[in-house]
Formats: C-alpha cells, structure tokens, sequence
C-alpha cells in the first residue's frame, strides 16, 4: 500500500518571547530562544514550522509578528502562526508578517461565522483550525484558551463544521495525552482523520519512535506535530536569555551533555524504513 | 553577462494584493536579486525577471490584474526577450485559458490549457498540502536542472493546471491517481504549481538557477 506523505512539524508555543513546555498544557517551563529552535530544525528538515503564542486569548493580545517576521526572513519552509487571532486584521498582519498558514481556535468557537469569514476572504488552503480537547470521564469536551475553558461540544462534530465552514485543516491536540510521552490518543485521532476530507495534523504525547509509528500507520492523518519530544533534546545547546518572569528552573539544572536522541532526521529516517512516505 | 553578477538582475514581484508576499520576497533578495515589489502604480516593467506569486483566488486576482492594467504590462513584459516571467503556485494557474475556481473564469491565455479542480479520491486530502516529488518530463526547454528528479517541493493547492501540450510540461508531480503538471515553460513564460520559496535549500536553488535563463 503506497502511504501518503506525512509531514513532521515542530511546534513551538511561545509565551512572552520564550519557548515554552508544559504537561497536559500547564506547568509550563521555559526553553529558550524559540528562533533558534526553529533554524535549528529548518536545518535539520522540519517539514513546517508551527509557533503558537501560549498566553494571547488568555492576556487578549498577540505578539507574534516580529517572531514570525524574524522567522521568515531566515527559514524557507512553511510557517503556521496561531495564539490570540480574533479579527480579519489579525490574519492580515500575520500573513504580512510572513505565516504562511494561520491556526485559530477559539475565535471559531466564540463565533462560527468568523472562520466562514475568513476561510472565505484567505482561501481554505490558508486557515487552520486547532481542536485541544480533553477527556474528562468517559465524556469529550474541546477547549479554548490552551486548554483553560471547556466547551461542551464533541471533537468530531467539532471537526465536521468546521470543514463544512471552510477550513483548510485541523490541527488536533489531545490535552490528556499532551506533555506525557505516552503516545497519542490513536483512537479519536484516527475518528476524526478518517471522517473529514481535509488534512489533519495529530498532536500529543509522543515519546518514542514507535508511538509517531503507530498514529500514522492506524489513522489517515497527513502529519505528526512534535515539541517536547524534539524541544527537550536540543534545549542545551543554546544559551538562553533570563527574563524577570517564567520559571527557569529546567534550563538552570540542565546537565551540559544531553545527546541528542530524537532528531528529526532520525526520526524521518525510523519512518522511511518502515515504509511511510517523509522527507529526506 | 548578467548571470555571474546576481545584484544587478533586477527582479520585481507583482503586488496582486491577496496574501503574503513576505516569503518570496526574502527567498529572491537573499538569493542576491535585485528585488523590489510592484504595485499597480508601476507603468512599465524594466525588470530582468518578473514574478507572478500566488496564494488566493484566481477570480480575485484576475480582476486585480484586468482592473489595474497589470494583464497589458504582463504581455507586453513577456513579448520582450531576454526576460524571464516566473510564476507560483496560483500565479502558474493565472497563466492558463481558464479556471474551475468559482465556476469558470478566464485567465492570463498565454498557455493553452485549463485549470480544474483535483479529484477526490478516497483517503485522499484535499487542499494538498504537504512535501511531494516532481518527476521530470523529457522537455528540450525544461528550465528544471535534472538532478531535482525525484526530489520533493512543497505544494498547498486545490486547483492543478492542464496544459493542451505535453511539451510545455516540466515536471509531473502524482496525487493520489492523478497525475498533474507541476511545473510548465512556453518560451520565456515559466511557473510552477509548488513553491520553491518555501521548498528549504532546493526551492532557493531553483529561484537562483533563473538567472541562467536571461
């Protein structure tokens, strides 16, 4: 069976310009210099970039611009841009800004006809939409705000209306799974894959090779978001910048000699050999 | 020649007003092009290389084009020799009769052809979005270096172009069953479906291999 081409995305959620990661989206621990890490695997063949301002719908700003400029003028691969996008000017000045793509979350839940809107006056092929949902006993809810308020809608009808609205992809995060490195929750990944028509990229608990496998062998997903899984890795390398707020503590106690163990080279690599379609 | 000294080709990219222009603004001037961006304003294209970018929809851009002038200065632009009309992703579809897109609109008429709509196809997604190979068509005037056979450019589109003439085609590129054109030359006039701009260090290989073309 000839499998389709799977992206591999680093995403990088940004908070107050500094990488940021947390578990199950909280906890939220700073990285560094979230424009070296991006070069850093334009170099090393990220398909895409993905950088989400964290605390934008939360704070109501956003300002990611001059990252996204600063990003474009020096990474030559599609850029995604989300985090606190509201009106048509906000897309505009992203897309001026140089994204290439713009995610949107819960501006489309607050308001359906702002992504009919926008999907119309962008293109389909321009708008994301991210689903982050969670599971709280046996019930699905999605969530806004990066995961600070639940909304009583299933993801999958989630998913059809917004590609009845338009959208040009879905962007999917399991908050259970997020930040724990268990796996991906393969089963809603692949409901959802398998009953819209437009791309869906899965994002959420990655912590082997294996696990990035087996989401994409049992779903029609069209590509696989990373970032603790590549951000951890790589967070020595760079000298980082101290800022009065965030917490700091991972970066201060980082042992100087982590290899390197889940580049996305070798990832790609993993993949090929088992015979998926990637980019070498 | 103007090939060894890249800062004095000068390289304009027509401001259809639709979307981004950022991206291909930084591949050609940190490539080394002289490269400014034209609005409507811009009477008379004396540039070495005109680019035709294209995120959006070819209804709004061919009325931009009709409505401005900008169609007369693209024909009168291409009528010239020694220069070069490189065209991206919608701009390649703008070159075309006509279009699907909203029903059936007319385009640019410089390649005989048609743009339609990609089929759907069961667990195939469309837009098409994502990394995928060109295959090289034996073509005389191919503008593609060989060895980018089989080497993947990045695609995000609904639509595809049909060229009436197998010998304008470039390259092919398959989604799915379907195979379609995804890069075209008639003499001076060149496009591809994919983005070299945002296809890393080949795409900027293939920006910066134009020059050899003038």
């Amino acid at each position: 069976m000839k499998k389709n081409f799977i992206r591999i995305i680093p995403k990088l959620d940004i908070k107050n310009g500094q990488l940021i990661k947390g578990i199950n989206l909280e906890g939220l621990r700073i990285l560094g210099d979230p424009f070296k890490f991006a070069q850093y695997y334009y170099k090393s063949l990220a398909d895409e970039i993905c950088y989400i301002d964290n605390v934008a719908t939360l704070y109501g700003t956003n300002n990611l611009s001059s990252f996204v400029s600063r990003t474009a003028r020096n990474i030559f691969i599609p850029l995604s841009v989300g985090g606190g996008i509201r009106t048509i000017e906000d897309i505009e000045r992203m897309l001026k800004s140089g994204a290439d793509k713009v995610c949107i979350n819960s501006a489309a839940v607050n308001n359906i006809n702002f992504l009919k809107k926008a999907t119309r006056k962008f293109g389909s092929s321009t708008i994301t939409v991210i689903i982050e949902y969670v599971k709280i006993g046996k019930k699905y809810f999605i969530s806004k705000s990066t995961g600070r308020d639940l909304e009583n809608i299933n993801p999958l009808d989630w998913a059809k209306r917004v590609e009845d609205c338009g959208a040009g992809e879905i962007f999917l995060t399991s908050i259970n799974n997020e930040g724990i490195k268990m796996g991906f929750d393969t089963k809603i990944i692949k409901e959802i894959s398998k009953n819209v028509n437009i791309p869906v990229i899965a994002h959420g608990g990655a912590g082997n090779l294996q696990h990035i496998y087996e989401v994409i062998k049992n779903s029609n997903i069209s590509g696989v978001a990373l970032s603790g899984f590549l951000h951890y890795d790589i967070a020595h390398i760079f000298k980082y910048k101290r800022s009065n707020i965030g917490n700091f503590s991972y970066l201060e106690n980082l042992k100087k000699k982590i290899k390197p163990a889940n580049n996305l080279l070798k990832i790609k690599k993993f993949l090929k050999k088992k015979g998926l379609n990637v980019r070498i | 020649m103007l090939g060894s000294n890249l800062n004095k080709i000068k390289l304009g990219i027509i401001n259809l007003k639709l979307n981004n222009l950022f991206s291909i603004y930084q591949a050609c001037h940190n490539i080394g092009y002289k490269t400014e961006i034209i609005d409507h304003k811009v009477k008379k294209y004396n540039h070495d290389i005109l680019i035709l970018p294209g995120v959006g929809s070819f209804n709004s851009a061919m009325s931009y084009l009709n409505k401005n002038g900008v169609r007369n200065r693209i024909l009168d632009f291409v009528h010239k020799k020694n220069k070069i009309l490189f065209s991206v992703c919608l701009g390649m579809q703008l070159l075309f009769e006509e279009s699907a897109e909203f029903g059936s609109t007319k385009g640019l008429g410089l390649i005989k052809g048609k743009v339609k709509k990609l089929k759907k196809q069961k667990n195939i997604k469309i837009p098409h979005i994502g990394w995928a190979d060109i295959r090289i068509n034996s073509n005389k005037k191919n503008f593609i270096n060989k060895k980018f056979n089989k080497r993947k450019y990045y695609f995000i589109h609904s639509y595809y172009c049909s060229p009436r003439y197998e010998n304008e085609v470039c390259s092919f590129t398959s989604f799915g069953k379907t195979e379609f054109c995804s890069a075209v030359r008639k003499n001076n006039i060149l496009g591809t479906q994919f983005h070299p701009e945002k296809s890393g260090a080949l795409g900027l290989k293939m920006l910066s291999d134009l020059k050899k073309l003038l």
